[in-house]
């Protein structure tokens, strides 16, 4: 076994070992990273980041994938960081799109509002948000919804329902992995 | 009132206006002045609201009709005239905004949008986000309408 420790920004390239099946690269991450996303390379859990390989590379390729493994959690770190800032950008538009609309009937100047264009503008990574939102407080996001997704799971039969509207979206969004 | 209201409807403040109900998304001002408290009316193209006719279209037109197929017809203004219940439009720019019923009293009875009802003088609310008064349509009271003012 062998075991190698290297800062890789927020994140540090914890050990590497190899069993007798496979290498495994283990990563240490602060906790918040543990939400950041998980593709075919790279496992991301709550404990922690870590990539298993199927065949066992030379020790040198075994180095090489180690820095490899923390580039990627660099750029992961900086996603991390970036959608975060968008996150907290998401809140205020929404907040000020509330406030703006608050007293409005108008569908046309809602949905028309600055603020929500800038919130459809994010593109998909704001659909968790919004519907987070709308299970929270509610708020007609059915055309922002619609329009960043393309979907309409609400029954023309509930036009101005405003409750079942809600639900129809939360489902929908269940459904679909968003919530 | 939340903080920049007195900048939205400058005339409330300082008005008789009288809060009629807790804070709620579940109906807008057409629906509370067409008497209906469980929906969200407007006419939009994509069904997300309630609209009583096909007309779906952000005009005075279409909500003339959509108030007409409930019995209103046009009528000269908001006084109070016995025997009848009046609606009234506005709009800012030619556009609909806003929608108040006549109570017996001769106050009007608003929803504020997602927000709250209130009682209030026509003037009250004229500004620049609903505008002004445009059309005045009144009906015949039934008897049920003449027993309760709201629905």
């Amino acid at each position: 076994m062998s075991e190698q420790r290297r800062e890789a920004g927020l994140a540090v390239v914890h050990s590497v070992w190899i069993s007798d099946s496979a290498p495994t690269f283990e990563v240490t991450a602060p906790r918040h990273l543990a939400l950041i996303r998980t593709d075919s390379l790279l496992r991301v859990g709550r404990e922690g980041v870590s990539r298993t390989a199927t065949d066992a590379p030379e020790t040198a390729t075994l180095a090489a994938e180690v820095e490899r493994l923390r580039r990627q959690l660099e750029e992961i770190t900086a996603d991390r960081r970036g959608e975060s800032n968008l996150h907290v950008e998401f809140l205020r538009l929404a907040a000020t799109w509330r406030r703006d609309t608050l007293t409005l009937s108008s569908s046309t100047a809602r949905n028309s509002h600055p603020a929500l264009r800038s919130i459809i503008a994010m593109g998909k990574i704001a659909v968790p948000w919004i519907l987070r939102d709308l299970e929270d407080n509610g708020g007609h996001w059915g055309p922002a919804l619609r329009e960043l997704t393309g979907a309409q799971p609400v029954d023309r039969a509930d036009a101005g329902r405003v409750d079942r509207i809600r639900a129809a979206w939360l489902r929908w969004g269940h459904e679909h992995g968003y919530l | 009132m939340p903080d920049g209201y007195s900048v939205s409807f400058p005339r409330l403040f300082g008005s008789r206006s009288v809060l009629t109900s807790d804070v709620t998304e579940r109906y807008n001002c057409i629906a509370w002045a067409a008497g209906d408290a469980t929906r969200w009316w407007w006419p939009d193209p994509d069904f997300e609201s309630f609209w009583p006719i096909e007309r779906r279209e952000e005009t005075l037109v279409a909500f003339e009709e959509a108030f007409a197929s409930l019995g209103y017809e046009p009528c000269a203004d908001g006084s109070v005239e016995d025997g009848f219940e009046k609606v009234v439009i506005w709009a800012l720019s030619g556009l609909p905004t806003h929608a108040a019923r006549q109570l017996r009293s001769g106050a009007w009875t608003s929803k504020l949008g997602a927000w709250v009802d209130i009682e209030h003088a026509i003037e009250a609310l004229e500004g620049p986000v609903y505008g002004a008064p445009e059309r005045f349509l009144r009906r015949a009271r039934t008897e049920d309408e003449s027993a309760a003012d709201r629905p």
